[in-house]
């Protein structure tokens, strides 16, 4: 029933079942409710560069 | 835009500079670890977008630490069954602005706090664990639930709306009432002194 999330810097990266708890799709949607957005983030090399449009 | 917003920031080595995409949109499907699939998702959502929106999509391109997610929160009933106990995102994730670190630090505290006193009786502490930490977590994930909206608002005028109470709020006069919207979810808990 339980699943297994990864986690880095307050952020949820990866959640898969447990191999000794096994899940499905189903239960794995009522654990992880979608609140209708999603969000990417990466980073750029050079701030300098970018330091007049902020 | 409306549904769509593009926020650059500094990042933590001085030489760098973070860029943080928002978007409304219904659950998507894609593969976890196709990254190429996640910057097409990016790049078709984002195209046409004006400021310097093809600038960051030209740098997504060479990026490779790109992180891609929905934005959810994990909901369960308990943070503990049987002799497994949950912590941090995954017994309470909250999403952006859901105080995730801290609340992860705060359980670990309690968890540990309630294991040394308890000397072995996991039931137990499991169950004081999940008391004292579900309010606080449930709050900070409350705290949370409208992240999506109030990055990227789906209608020029809830945007309109968000822009004009953001100019209140981050105003010296408001100051005050600022600090505690952000303070008052993090501070919701009462820690007890676990003897050493």
């Amino acid at each position: 029933m339980f699943a297994k999330v990864g986690a880095s810097s307050g952020r949820i990266h990866s959640l898969e079942a447990s191999t000794k708890s096994p899940i499905d799709g189903t239960e794995l949607s009522r654990l992880l409710r979608f609140l209708g957005y999603h969000v990417a983030a990466f980073t750029l090399p050079n701030q300098r560069a970018w330091s007049g449009a902020a | 835009m409306p549904g769509r917003a593009v926020c650059l920031s500094s990042a933590r080595a001085p030489a760098e500079a973070r860029a943080l995409l928002v978007f409304a949109s219904p659950p998507l499907a894609y593969d976890r670890r196709d990254r190429d699939a996640q910057k097409a998702i990016v790049r078709d959502t984002f195209a046409g977008m004006g400021w310097e929106t093809p600038r960051v999509l030209a740098a997504l391109e060479r990026a490779d630490d790109l992180y891609f997610d929905a934005v959810a929160r994990i909901e369960l009933d308990t943070c503990a069954r049987g002799r497994i106990a949950l912590l941090g995102d995954a017994a309470f994730g909250g999403t952006l602005g859901g105080q995730g670190t801290g609340a992860a630090i705060i359980g670990a505290y309690v968890l540990a706090g309630e294991l040394a006193a308890a000397r072995g009786d996991h039931r137990a502490v499991f169950a004081r664990y999940d008391q004292r930490i579900r309010g606080y977590a449930t709050r900070c994930q409350n705290g949370a639930a409208h992240a999506g909206p109030l990055f990227a608002p789906r209608s020029r005028a809830r945007l309109w709306l968000r822009n004009a109470m953001y100019r209140v709020l981050s105003s010296r006069a408001m100051a005050g009432v600022m600090r505690r919207l952000v303070t008052s979810a993090a501070d919701a808990i009462a820690l007890p002194d676990y003897a050493t």
